[in-house]
């Protein structure tokens, strides 16, 4: 109560210093918690460029003199300061050569369900009639039984390959996609400018297109950032369950399953994994809640303004 | 109302049928049962009578006509590696699960009300921000590294608690802590944004001005208004939990339906696979009628429409 008085109070004050709107980069300055996860995220980002390149053979030597060596030792050079495993490979390199498959695989997924369920709620919410009620029954029915089981299923069918992997985590995901384009399109569809090209003889893929396109997929996008984390612990659980990537390929979920079997012995070998795995969904997660903060006018004072006193 | 009700129930059971012929024509593409069961120099001949005993040799199509005869009579098969009726193995699996996830929601419930509701009652305060933190890692925590971790920490080093296994209340500690993580992270979340809005709103200000006790206009104006929110996200989480649960059985060898799930997928044995997935789904799909009902309780404008 006393905390949002002083914001308001405060906005009204410095209304006329802050005319003109603060760059975002700015803004993601001041929040501590927002700049850490971009920073981190970035480093992740990096990791996915070079790390293969740089440490992908660090990665996969074996050294059987240093099996399980304890992290915080750097006698075996500094790339065991997380430890190594029972073959005596770095535990840092594989983290970051792991890191290209569980990060692509995640992203990857998410653009294919942000494409496919943006394109088909759009066509949910503008064409309604039969099309639009099977695919929001379809969608229904997709979202109301659990992903994982179904991810299960599927891949039992189909080889656990990359590609199916992806396609099956972005599937799953396609429900939420279809649900907010479809809501967003109903509402704008009414809207002055839609009729008004709709009786200057614009088609209705125009309009689709060039008017109601544009509105919808900046909505899409501020779930990116947190479907993101949803589907790598999702591809997470299933490399776990020994259904998703299959070894020699590896990934963070993968790296946690494998040490699981020497965990008295070596308990670091599936904790960083997993730590990793943490650590970047709750970037992912910390980032989108900033950013629904930026991108919406009635809360971004909260950031623009300056702190508080308390 | 009750037409509201009729349309979902009639959704429900057409999506129910399009998911059993789903899965029935799925499962039967996953490979031949009789390579896993019988020994790999198995004679031609034994391939054949596994295959006819079991019904696998007749086309497809003859395959799925007497499973929906024998499905609407109530029987879903015999389940070939317990060699008992399927549907009896899985309804015993059934209340472990459901017992799991029952407790684990209403505590999640309970505990993200209070977090969530105190966090928003002073936004920006050091309660707000430690209780936004830990609800984000609680949601961004992957759950069988936390279920290995609670293992190594609790079971092996601290030796407080059993590794696994089933048995009184220190066997339902740790599945029921990991568990409940994602969902109460996401329901602080929830709850936080939906009482914020709430006790910003204009009927708190009425209800202040008019005296009302300050627990009353937390807890019966703001929460009762922000209530919706909560509900339909504790929906989704419900069967997000059998997500969980099948990572949670797995790791802690609990005779849940999710363990059961999973094995069933792994030895081919179609008739559980197909009666855990028909019982589970039947069971969600109950479940989003009854958060329809609990929606018009919660708020009568539905009602009217």
């Amino acid at each position: 109560m006393s905390a949002k008085a002083h914001g308001l109070g405060g906005r009204a004050a410095d209304d006329a210093q802050i005319r003109r709107r603060l760059p975002w980069w700015r803004l993601l300055l001041r929040d501590r918690f927002a700049l850490l996860a971009g920073l981190w995220l970035a480093l992740l980002v990096l990791c996915v460029v070079v790390g293969p390149e740089l440490l992908g053979d660090a990665a996969t030597a074996l050294n059987l003199r240093a099996r399980n060596t304890a992290p915080g030792s750097l006698e075996t050079g500094w790339l065991s300061v997380l430890g190594t495993d029972v073959l005596g490979r770095s535990m840092l390199a594989r983290l970051v050569v792991a890191a290209r498959n569980t990060l692509l695989v995640a992203a990857s997924a998410v653009l294919i369900a942000l494409v496919g369920g943006g394109v088909l709620g759009m066509i949910a919410g503008y064409a309604g009639g039969r099309a639009g009620s099977l695919i929001m029954r379809t969608a229904d029915v997709l979202q109301s039984f659990p992903s994982l089981l179904t991810a299960v299923v599927v891949l039992y069918v189909l080889e656990p390959s990359v590609a199916n992997l992806v396609l099956i985590l972005a599937v799953t995901r396609l429900p939420v996609y279809v649900r907010v384009a479809r809501a967003e399109v109903l509402e704008i569809r009414e809207r002055l400018f839609v009729q008004a090209s709709l009786a200057l003889g614009g088609g209705r893929s125009h309009v689709l297109r060039r008017h109601i396109a544009p509105i919808v997929v900046p909505t899409l996008l501020t779930i990116l950032t947190v479907e993101f984390a949803v589907v790598m612990l999702a591809e997470s659980s299933l490399s776990f369950l020994g259904i998703g990537i299959q070894p020699p390929e590896i990934t963070w979920g993968l790296m946690v399953a494998q040490g699981r079997n020497h965990l008295s012995a070596a308990w670091w070998l599936s904790f960083f994994p997993g730590l990793a795995i943490m650590l970047a969904a709750m970037s992912a997660n910390v980032l989108s809640s900033w950013l629904r903060t930026v991108s919406d006018p009635s809360q971004r004072w909260r950031l623009e303004a300056p702190r508080a006193p308390r | 109302m009750m037409r509201y009700l009729g349309r979902r129930a009639w959704h429900s059971v057409v999506a129910l049928c399009a998911l059993v012929m789903l899965v029935f024509f799925l499962v039967r593409l996953t490979g031949d049962p009789a390579n896993l069961y019988l020994p790999i120099d198995a004679s031609v001949a034994q391939r054949e009578a596994f295959s006819q005993r079991h019904g696998f040799d007749r086309p497809v199509l003859e395959q799925f006509a007497s499973f929906v005869g024998d499905l609407l009579s109530g029987d879903l098969g015999v389940s070939i590696r317990k060699e008992r009726p399927a549907l009896e193995v899985v309804l015993q699996a059934f209340p472990t699960t459901l017992s799991l996830a029952a407790i684990t929601m209403t505590l999640a419930l309970l505990l993200a009300v209070a977090v969530g509701s105190l966090a928003a009652y002073r936004p920006g305060g050091i309660f707000d921000r430690s209780a936004t933190l830990s609800s984000l890692a609680a949601a961004s925590a992957p759950d069988f590294w936390v279920a290995i971790t609670g293992i190594l920490v609790f079971a092996v080093a601290l030796g407080w608690l059993p590794t696994s296994g089933t048995g009184g209340w220190p066997f339902w500690v740790m599945p029921i802590a990991v568990l409940m993580l994602r969902p109460f992270g996401l329901l602080v979340q929830v709850v936080r944004g939906a009482m914020l809005d709430a006790l910003s709103s204009g009927y708190v200000k009425t209800a202040r001005a008019k005296g009302v006790a300050e627990s009353a206009v937390v807890f019966v104006h703001a929460l009762r208004n922000s209530s919706l929110a909560v509900v339909t996200v504790a929906g989704d989480q419900m069967v997000g939990i059998i997500n969980g649960a099948v990572i949670v059985e797995t790791v802690f060898g609990w005779p849940g339906v999710g363990k059961l799930m999973i094995d069933a997928v792994m030895q081919r044995d179609f008739a559980l696979v197909q009666a855990t997935i028909l019982v589970t789904a039947s069971a969600i799909f109950l479940l989003n009628m009854l958060i329809d009902v609990i929606y018009v309780a919660l708020d009568p404008r539905i009602r009217h429409q």
